[in-house]
């Protein structure tokens, strides 16, 4: 968690795990168990390195080798590492990284909070002495021949000198204060300059010097830091030791400046919950804290401040790169240029501090302002008399035409061209039609600018004067919008003009086919859109003829032009188009505020896949589209003969089906797929950005960028890193503004807008082609609090073959978290670490999610549930990423896409009632079918049909039988066989008292089935009753935690099946209880039950106390009656093995059984997550 | 008692708004005395990190309650570091329990007698490094087990929380012979290490007893109850962040982020 930076290279803790980093390449160096129990709060590296040239000499000056010495400690235990870091002479490949651990301290007394290696120039010769005496004996001493000695700061204000050779403790000394301790943090390399500066449980820093002791022996406080209001957390010391940050439960960080006599600090508010650390640099602090961000501040204290330099604005940067809770860790690199932090969600990330002044833009000296030149150089103001001009001149509109040039309409009429960096003025067109009032856009090549009047004419203008002005009189109202729209052909372009009253054409104009000297510019279509749809932004895809535009109403239309011949003719030119596909409030009754396009870039295996779509809305978030062709109607092409593909549409039920009114024109409001002829439009990923708007939506080098307005600021959000670009002071969201970026970086890029009737400019062209580091994440986190749950997607061979992608199945598992975020992940194995990699993150739920399942239908389901009865199922669909295909050698990376797919309906009359936990199978014969049995916090068990086809919940059935919160359920399929017709379901629950209760449901469901497919109005009823359980019994003194079956094996007779299931169940009073259930069913009958204890069988076991054990049991008395046996005296538990868990918390787990093709090499994958996730593998 | 976050308002949280109560704990003490029967004949009682005070609530109503007519009024010493808002019939202590000092001055109230009943269910602020936390809940735990043994009687009751919803009930004190109280922390031990250390004769569990009627209130389970949200009976006194809340509702973070 702590980490440690030498140039280029970085290292850090994760757990008891030492890494290093190759910064310039994001690339893991090494990974090292070793402080095998604890976690490594901190990595503190000896100050001499040893360093190996080149040529045996340093003349060379390239370093080929370095040796460093690292102390790295947790709780009470300091091991100490050489890092050997071996550098390419040719600096061609990366550098290699070995740990070895040369010693490890005995186990100290108590909590260390600070280490500090000390140094004695007058004893060099004597250690070395000692070394080289030692090395004989012992193989490790003769390393450490920099320092010897190591100072140990304890929890409870005490100080430990140990002598690392002997390891041995040479000198202790006690604080007079004797009090406990939140941090810690020496200042000084020898002995005698050593001071310690410790953070007390009381709110204040006390400063005392190893050395000096009173009368008592005990350590003399000379400096005592009193102002905090909470405990401190935190203690750091600049690079003199003349100024000290502390931070604290009170949310502050408070920076003092230590050589005064009664410290004033600077306090800095901003944090929104506890801090945890702070570094001081010369110009900035940088924090970071529970509210999982980290912040850079202006170090005021550092430079001298007086109270009349007290600015506002003390925070320069918050740094949003985690999710969750907690940011823990803290580190810069020796340059001080990039900052890395460690959050609690798992993820390194790296920030580049001067991105702080770069990217955050607050002073109005970074913003040109354009000033009109004076009217008479651009307009003959006596001239244009017979019509009166208004009656001031100012800017009215204006578009970007390039980084450093722009269009501005005056309102006057004027168009101008400006170079602000040439501060070149052109006039470009006058026109009465353009006065008080102008529309305008330029398109993205820079070569033209359309504007639009007040009275429905059009203006198309060249920037450079290619051409003559042209001029169309194509509306008879104002005209609202204009959009461009490029085409592959750089001479044509499409503009698409939106008047009053909705109307709206599309132009073709043709800059290469030019009649005395202007091009041809033609209407297209006329398009027809819905009622109460304003256009307000729109793309278009010229490859497939589709234009797709959103509403200031929240709707999303698509047009399909090829679509042309069933309709109607305007005249011989025009045709007037109808959308094929009409959504509603698609961002959450908000402005669709801007639309992208991506064509999908993977031939995946469904040839049918037209492109993405993407939209950005004012509620604050984007959504993600996939645009299908129906399968049915084959490949999409780009044939303008659209005939084929209509029959073929027209002859499928889809459209027929669809289709519902005359216009052909389906519109539904609540699906998210929606099909109009042969296309289908699926929902596939929503994420909430920001609270403000985000007001684009576009990618820079194949990066998601996002551009949006928050309270005072306009922003650029990189959506792939996740991470803030660009934020600009602009005082707030303008209704003209434009954006440019060349680069995903954003070195050139240029922002603008009117403010008070001026353009304002801030634009930018920097030379550094990176912060020197490529990766933004060095390593992907993981929920940011504690999982809750964790399922793999197992093979099984009732899998249908197509879900099966390769002979080594990929490893997929699926998380649900109190971060109320649903994840999927891809398991990596690799040589230096088996990696963890993000295939999906959603954010659907409100609040905690409780368990998740997987369900093979005819698709690949998910489902999960949580808090607030939410209960949602999810269309997965797995494919491999088209660049790793080649590689079979390797598991192939999958890409996932994650669809919402239903939600089931809330049903409890009790507000805030939980779904606790859900067991899901589907029947065989039908496979659209699933049944779904929830537990509900009302102690109610409830049982869903979900019908795939439908996209339905229906409520089966519902039973009260616990009066107790119910906690865990599973279900059992007992496969008909013989005379059996039909399928045994058992539900197995388990409740907060402590008691299981074993179900059988198989009739309800197949009753409820039988009239659900075939009443063709299926009406839904009453919900049935589903009884009491067939049986049940007391296996814990409270709350059953976790529930476990195991088919044993059978009998099966000529009359009768019998079924014998071991239940395992572990509870809150810490025990583990196994009992073993048989099940007769006689032909006909519902099952019956008994108990028997017949057969051992193997378990593993999680708990808080983090430990995986693995447990054999032993039955030893056969007993043949009906009845319970809980006297199992001479069946036993045995503890096979015990692993400790690093995951704190671990609360789930999940296995998956992996066979590599041979049968005899079984593995076990096994899952343990709570605050984290760790995996491990058993061989069978 | 705050308004927390919604898993946390469960049907006790509700429950102890209702009946008065400081903090929904005072259920957790009630259920132990259900299960113990520790309140009998207890005359002098003193909670340790008692605020906000529900515990001391408990001890002040059940130990009047339970007390014969002709015995004289109980005497409850409730002990914090921090400050606490007044109780009747509960005398406060500000001070420290790992200082002799705040033992000499709980017995002096007892006039040199000492306690029947000493409770305890003090836990440090909760950082979420999981490693840090649990040592600082055993240090806290061994602290007050300390002060214990300067202040309770031989054939006493100490009640103590150890993590989160388990305490450890420990009846009828019987100090060694010649067992003398003091207070130096002899650092409780915890350590890890592969496979399990506890093993044959040393596995030795303490009985785990779910205390509470289970017939009674399921803290997992949702009741339908009333939409009102109470407001909390006892504000934190002198809670940290509270400069910090004060910016908060005065818009400071929105002015200058």
């Amino acid at each position: 968690m702590f980490q440690y930076q030498v140039p280029k290279t970085f290292l850090r803790r994760a757990g008891p795990y030492l890494k290093a980093f190759f910064i310039p390449t994001g690339e893991l160096l090494a990974s090292s168990l070793a402080l095998e129990f604890w976690r490594i709060h901190k990595i503190v590296s000896a100050k001499n390195i040893e360093k190996t040239y080149k040529d045996g000499q340093d003349l060379s000056n390239i370093i080929t080798e370095e040796k460093r010495l690292l102390a790295i400690y947790g709780s009470k235990t300091i091991h100490l590492i050489e890092a050997i870091i071996k550098y390419d002479a040719e600096k061609v490949i990366r550098p290699k990284c070995t740990f070895n651990i040369i010693s490890k301290l005995p186990p100290l007394r108590d909590w260390i909070h600070d280490v500090r290696w000390l140094y004695d120039d007058s004893n060099t010769s004597i250690i070395q002495e000692i070394s080289s005496h030692q090395s004989t004996s012992n193989l490790s001493t003769k390393k450490i021949n920099n320092s010897s000695e190591l100072a140990v700061a304890f929890a409870h204000n005490f100080v430990e000198i140990w002598d690392v050779q002997q390891l041995c403790c040479v000198y202790s000394i006690q604080c007079e204060d004797l009090c406990i301790l939140c941090s810690a943090r020496f200042f000084g390399n020898t002995r005698d300059s050593l001071i310690l500066a410790s953070g007390t449980a009381f709110n204040q820093v006390i400063l005392w010097k190893i050395t000096q002791k009173n009368e008592k022996g005990r350590g003399v406080v000379f400096k005592r830091l009193i102002g905090h209001e909470g405990s401190v957390f935190g203690v750091r010391f600049n690079d003199d030791g003349k100024v000290i940050a502390s931070v604290s439960d009170d949310r502050t960080i408070r920076v003092w400046k230590i050589t005064d006599d009664n410290p004033k600090p600077l306090i800095l508010y901003g944090h929104m919950a506890r801090v945890w650390d702070c570094l001081i640099l010369n110009d900035h602090l940088i924090s970071i804290s529970e509210d999982s961000t980290c912040r850079v501040w202006h170090n005021r204290i550092s430079r001298n401040m007086n109270d009349d330099d007290i600015s506002d604005v003390d925070c320069l940067a918050c740094w949003e790169g985690h999710v969750g809770k907690n940011i823990w860790s803290l580190a810069i690199n020796p340059s001080k240029t990039i900052v890395a932090t460690g959050g609690g969600d798992s993820g390194i990330r790296l920030w580049s501090l001067s991105s702080v002044t770069n990217n955050k833009i607050d002073s109005e000296k970074d913003l040109v302002k354009i000033t009109l030149p004076s009217v008479d150089t651009y307009i003959q103001l006596n001239e244009s008399s017979q019509i009166p001009l208004p009656s001031r001149e100012h800017v009215r509109n204006f578009v970007l035409v390039d980084y450093c040039t722009i269009v501005i309409a005056t309102n006057f009429g004027c168009l101008l061209k400006h170079n602000y960096i040439t501060n070149e003025w052109t006039s470009l067109n006058n026109s009465t039609n353009l006065q008080n009032y102008t529309m305008m856009k330029a398109s993205k090549c820079g070569r033209i600018v359309c504007c639009g009047s007040i009275d429905g004419n059009i203006y198309v203008i060249s920037v450079n004067k290619e051409f003559k002005t042209i001029k169309k009189k194509l509306h008879e109202f104002k005209v609202f919008e204009i959009f461009f729209e490029e085409s592959s052909d750089p001479d044509i372009i499409y503009v698409i003009s939106h008047a009053v009253h909705n109307d709206i054409y599309i132009l073709k104009l043709e800059l290469n086919c030019k009649i005395n000297n202007v091009p041809k510019f033609e209407i297209y279509h006329k398009l027809l859109v819905p009622q109460n749809f304003l256009l307000m932004s729109l793309a278009f895809c010229p490859p497939h003829n589709l234009l797709v535009c959103g509403s200031r109403e929240s709707g999303l239309i698509i047009f399909n032009m090829t679509h042309n011949t069933i309709d109607r003719k305007l005249d011989k030119s025009t045709i007037e188009l109808s959308p094929v596909i009409y959504l509603k409030d698609t961002h959450r009754k908000q402005a669709v505020t801007s639309v992208a396009l991506k064509f999908n870039s993977s031939e995946s295996n469904n040839g049918d896949d037209l492109l993405n779509i993407y939209t950005s809305g004012r509620d604050g978030g984007y959504v993600k589209y996939r645009l299908r062709c129906l399968p049915t109607s084959g490949i999409y092409n780009n044939s303008e003969d659209g005939s084929k593909i209509i029959e073929s549409c027209h002859n499928g039920d889809y459209l027929l089906e669809k289709s519902v009114d005359d216009e052909s024109l389906s519109i539904n409001t609540n699906l998210d797929l929606i099909s109009g002829y042969d296309l289908i439009l699926e929902e596939i990923y929503r994420a909430k950005i920001t609270k403000g708007w985000i007001e684009k939506v576009m990618f820079v080098d194949d990066e998601l960028i996002l551009l949006g307005f928050y309270k005072k600021r306009f922003f650029v959000y990189n959506d792939t890193k996740k991470f803030e670009m660009l934020s600009i002071a602009c005082g707030g969201a303008h209704r003209v503004w434009h954006f440019k970026a060349q680069d995903k970086r954003m070195n050139k890029a240029s922002f603008m807008f009117i403010r008070k009737e001026n353009v304002f400019i801030y634009s930018r062209e920097t030379t550094i082609s990176n912060d020197g580091f490529n990766e933004y994440k060095l390593q992907e986190n993981f929920h940011g609090k504690e999982c809750r749950n964790v399922r793999f997607l197992s093979y099984s061979p009732k899998v249908p073959h197509n879900y099966r992608l390769f002979k080594s199945d990929p490893i997929i598992f699926a998380t649900g978290a109190e971060d109320s975020l649903l994840r999927l992940f891809q398991y990596i194995p690799d040589e230096k670490e088996n990696r963890l990699f993000s295939l999906c993150s959603i954010k659907k739920h409100s609040s905690v999610i409780k368990n998740i399942e997987w369900s093979f239908g005819n698709e690949l389901l998910l489902f999960s549930c949580g808090a607030s009865e939410e209960l949602t199922c999810w269309k997965v669909e797995i494919d491999v990423s088209h660049n790793q295909k080649k590689t079979s050698t390797q598991t192939p990376f999958v890409n996932i896409n994650c669809l919402e797919w239903a939600s089931c309906p809330v049903v409890s009359e009790i507000l805030e009632t939980r779904i606790m936990d859900t067991s899901v199978c589907s029947i065989s014969t039908n496979n659209e079918y699933h049944i779904i049995a929830a537990v509900y916090s009302d102690s109610i068990l409830r049982v869903w049909l979900f019908d795939e086809e439908k996209r339905s919940f229906f409520l089966i059935g519902m039973s009260k039988f616990h009066n107790k919160c119910i906690l865990q359920i599973e279900n059992v399929v007992i496969k008909a066989k013989e005379s059996m017709t039909e399928d045994g379901i058992l539900l197995f629950t388990s409740a907060t008292d402590g008691r299981i209760a074993v179900w059988d449901i198989s009739h309800y469901i197949h009753s409820y089935l039988v009239s659900y497919t075939t009443e063709l109005k299926f009406q839904h009823h009453t919900p049935y009753n589903l009884g009491t359980p067939i049986f049940s019994y007391q296996a814990h003194q409270s709350g059953v935690n976790c529930l476990a079956l195991h088919q044993m094996t059978n009998l099966t007779t000529s009359n009768f099946i019998k079924e014998s299931y071991m239940v395992v169940t572990g509870g809150e009073d810490n025990a583990i209880a196994a009992i073993i259930l048989e099940f007769t069913y006689h032909e006909f009958k519902g099952p019956n039950s008994g108990i028997r204890i017949i057969n051992g069988s193997t378990i593993l076991s999680t708990s808080i106390d983090q430990r995986l054990n693995l447990w054999n049991i032993t039955f030893k008395n056969l007993i043949n009656n009906d009845e319970i046996s809980e006297q199992s005296e001479e069946s036993k538990f045995e503890l096979i093995k015990s692993e400790f868990v690093n995951v704190c918390d671990p609360c789930c787990m999940d296995v998956l059984r992996i066979n590599d093709g041979n049968d005899k090499n079984d593995k076990l994958m096994i899952a343990t997550s709570g605050i984290g996730i760790e995996l491990f593998q058993i061989n069978l | 008692m705050g308004k927390s976050s919604k898993d946390k308002r469960d049907i006790y949280y509700r429950l102890a708004k209702e009946q008065g109560w400081r903090a929904r704990s005072a259920f957790k003490l009630l259920q132990i005395d259900e299960e113990f029967n520790i309140f009998e004949g207890v005359q002098r009682a003193v909670d340790l990190c008692a605020a906000p005070g529900s515990w001391s609530q408990v001890l002040s109503k059940k130990l009047n309650e339970i007390r014969p007519e002709d015995a004289p009024l109980p005497k409850i010493v409730a002990v914090d570091l921090q400050a606490m808002a007044p109780l009747e019939g509960v005398i406060q202590i500000q001070g420290d329990i790992t200082k002799v000092s705040t033992a000499e001055q709980i017995v002096s109230h007892f006039e040199g007698e000492l306690a029947d009943l000493v409770v305890c269910d003090g836990a440090p602020d909760v950082t979420g490094l999981h490693d840090m936390d649990e040592y600082i809940q055993a240090q806290l735990l061994l602290s007050a087990l300390n002060i214990t043994t300067n202040i309770l009687k031989p054939g006493g009751t100490f009640v103590a929380k150890i993590f989160r919803e388990a305490f450890i009930v420990c009846q009828n004190y019987t100090p060694p012979k010649d067992y003398k109280p003091t207070m130096i922390d002899p650092l409780l031990d915890l350590s890890y290490s592969s496979g399990n250390e506890l093993l044959g004769p040393n596995r030795v569990i303490v009985p785990f007893i779910a205390c509470g009627d289970l017939n009674g209130f399921d803290s997992d389970m949702t009741y339908p109850l009333e939409k009102k949200s109470l407001d909390p009976l006892q504000p934190p006194i002198s809670a940290p962040y509270r400069t910090a809340i004060n910016l908060k509702q005065n818009n400071f973070y929105n002015k200058i982020s």
